[in-house]
């Protein structure tokens, strides 16, 4: 069954930051993001099958956003260019603190972003960012033991100079 | 450790911009409201007849219309060609693109374009596999990607792209006589066709 127009708000409302923040994380680029972002929501309002609950949406959601991210980073044009098209409009931040966190965090490699970005801001458990990830349980926790791991040493090391 | 609030203070300033909002908000209300077909057809429109649920996404090169309700039947096969007839009698020629991947003994096997091939180790190592096939002069690309067990098969012509959204039921093309279902407003230039619209004539 179709959406009706307040259904269709409230998911864009609800989800469009949230799914823009994942594949900012992924990719780095505002533009690929929104289209991530658009993707996802376009593909969850022609889904016809029930949800089983608002977490089970919520899931089904951000597998495909992730799904997209990957096919975009996989493309020959993306692995074509270069850092150049990346970091654009990068926000502006209240502290210094913000700021380092974000270019250290977005220094990681992206599948370490994301899995930060699920579990610390979405608040997924390990199972979930696996399932929305396409990866192993075991795989999730040494990417996000990893990610930490190389955070501390960067912002350390920044917070040296 | 990462200082979560520090964290979602950040990332919280990362946002999609209004406009792709409003964009996204436009598109879906676009296909809510679509139009009915009708001009789209005219001339040669690539598409695929299937068995199964598929997604069909038509880069119309007409500037995009739909198929919205209409059945066609195949009334004649030539080799990958098909010639089709709506209601109204027009007819219609296209290029039926048979594809998906099976699984046998455990290994998964693409099919498309009437090829077979084993592509377990391609999607083990790499997680993908791509194959550019040639259907009578036009360009098929077939990308699979994922792992054996769950994957994702997307047919691509210069015109249509086609996503297999059961890998456990292969795209096979149906044989003539057979009925097939264009149905759901979609919006311009974007074909949904759902297993349950799709028959085939007894």
């Amino acid at each position: 069954m179709r959406m009706t127009e307040e259904q269709i708000q409230t998911l864009i409302d609800e989800y469009s930051d949230a799914i823009f923040r994942l594949a900012y994380s992924y990719l780095k680029n505002r533009a690929d993001a929104e289209d991530v972002m658009q993707e996802t929501l376009l593909k969850r309002y022609i889904e016809t099958k029930a949800f089983d609950s608002p977490e089970h949406e919520r899931c089904w959601l951000f597998r495909v956003a992730a799904n997209e991210c990957k096919k975009i980073l996989r493309s020959p044009w993306k692995r074509r260019t270069g850092p150049l098209d990346e970091m654009e409009d990068v926000p502006c931040f209240d502290t210094p603190a913000q700021s380092e966190l974000f270019r250290q965090v977005m220094a990681l490699p992206p599948k370490y972003r994301a899995a930060i970005y699920l579990h610390y801001y979405e608040g997924f458990p390990v199972r979930d960012i696996a399932a929305a990830m396409n990866a192993n349980p075991s795989t999730v926790q040494t990417w996000l033991m990893r990610a930490r791991g190389q955070l501390q040493a960067k912002l350390k090391e920044a917070e040296s100079l | 450790m990462i200082d979560q609030k520090l964290y979602c203070e950040t990332f919280s300033r990362l946002r999609a911009s209004d406009e792709a909002k409003k964009e996204v908000l436009m598109k879906m209300q676009e296909k809510k409201n679509g139009k009915s077909l009708g001009k789209i057809l005219r001339g040669t429109l690539i598409a695929a007849a299937l068995t199964v649920a598929l997604a069909v996404t038509v880069n119309a090169a007409s500037g995009g219309s739909l198929l919205d309700g209409i059945v066609m039947t195949i009334v004649a096969t030539n080799g990958i060609h098909q010639t089709m007839v709506d209601g109204a009698g027009n007819e219609y020629d296209l290029i039926s693109i048979g594809g998906g991947t099976e699984i046998r003994d455990g290994r998964v096997i693409l099919m498309a374009l009437g090829e077979e091939e084993d592509i377990t180790d391609a999607l083990e190592q790499d997680g993908k596999f791509t194959k550019t096939y040639d259907a009578d002069g036009m360009e098929v690309t077939v990308n699979v990607t994922g792992t054996p067990k769950d994957h994702e098969v997307e047919i691509v012509t210069p015109n249509v792209t086609i996503t297999q959204a059961d890998p456990s039921h292969p795209v096979k093309p149906l044989p003539e006589g057979s009925e097939v279902g264009f149905a759901a407003s979609e919006p311009v230039g974007c074909v949904e066709i759902p297993s349950s619209e799709l028959k085939t004539a007894q």
